[in-house]
């Protein structure tokens, strides 16, 4: 089964859905497909993103903003010190987080890539929740993320690729793909816990 | 089963229109600093322009976390360059129309979802606003 199929059987089925920008004029640039959990994470007042933050902050306005500048091909920022989205290290490998760093408390969205321009997200997180970046909640978001890309591509795997240009073709700064070496998780995964005597 | 998706209102509209009037203008923004830059400007240069520390520079050309009008202003006029803005009506026709849409062959054409026919039914013993819905 083609990639093209794939989505379209997956979009028939409800598990994923496109993301397309209703709030504009423009047509879209790039695609993007959010599962049933990750809208359900966006648009439900009940989810843990919206319970921290539901009106009174508006999270919810700034993600969709964020959603809709990648599919309309707006700046991909990577720079040494600030990020749209990067690629968090495996493994599992081909994680990557879109940041949503205003308001507080911050949402990672959390996907992979399909194909060139093409991500899909499986889940939104609290940035409060996952803690520091060698956590053990980083590493089973990272866990749960590939898990579900298991169950709705079980036969193609992520797109991988060295540098950020062949995962976005256009309107993105020339930079790594990959987090900064300092916020990194740690290369074993699960941070063991120190015996305290 | 996905959720209906309530349209944005009152803070999250507002937030979302925030949010990207500030990601545009870091665009343009951005797009003008790659032109001086490749005629020799240096982030330095540019702050001595406007009065600012370079590492302000350096930060705030990096992502568009704390940009406001200021922000803009600055850089515009930093850079020698003009703001020219324009707000359309949604249902306006766009100045420069593509016919590249990135969802061609991408998903499910209108053709291939299944349109349920809905049965509204509308009781005697039914207060004036409930409307039962089934399926035919």
């Amino acid at each position: 089964m083609s990639m093209t199929e794939a989505l379209k059987a997956l979009q028939l089925s409800g598990e994923l859905e496109p993301w397309i920008p209703v709030r504009t004029r423009q047509k879209p640039k790039r695609r993007l497909f959010l599962t049933t959990e990750a809208l359900q994470d966006l648009r439900d007042p009940n989810s843990a993103i919206n319970l921290l933050a539901w009106n009174n902050r508006a999270t919810r306005g700034r993600i969709e903003a964020n959603l809709d500048l990648w599919v309309l091909g707006g700046r991909v920022y990577l720079n040494k010190k600030r990020r749209f989205m990067c690629r968090l290290r495996p493994p599992p490998p081909e994680i990557w987080e879109v940041r949503v760093t205003e308001p507080q408390p911050q949402v990672r969205l959390f996907g992979r890539f399909l194909e060139p321009d093409t991500l899909i997200l499986t889940k939104f997180r609290s940035r409060n929740e996952l803690g520091d970046k060698d956590s053990r909640a980083w590493t089973t978001a990272m866990r749960d993320c590939a898990r579900k890309w298991t169950q709705l591509f079980p036969t193609i795997p992520p797109f991988s690729a060295k540098t950020v240009h062949e995962y976005v073709t256009e309107n993105c700064d020339d930079y790594g793909p990959d987090c900064c070496p300092a916020e990194r998780a740690r290369p074993g995964g699960i941070r063991r816990r120190k015996n305290k005597k | 089963m996905a959720l209906i998706a309530a349209p944005l209102s009152g803070r999250a509209l507002a937030e979302y229109g925030a949010e990207r009037i500030r990601n545009e203008a870091f665009e343009q923004v951005c797009l003008l600093w790659e032109r001086r830059k490749a005629e020799g400007w240096t982030q330095k240069q540019l702050a001595d322009e406007i009065g600012r520390d370079p590492g302000w520079v350096s930060r705030n050309l990096s992502a568009p976390g704390n940009w406001t009008v200021r922000t803009i202003g600055a850089f515009v006029q930093g850079l020698n360059g003009e703001a020219e803005m324009k707000v359309a009506a949604l249902e306006d026709p766009v100045d420069t129309p593509t016919n590249y849409d990135a969802y061609d062959g991408y998903i499910l054409e209108e053709s291939n979802i299944i349109q349920l026919p809905i049965r509204i039914d509308v009781h005697s013993d039914m207060k004036p606003y409930q409307i039962s819905l089934g399926v035919r």
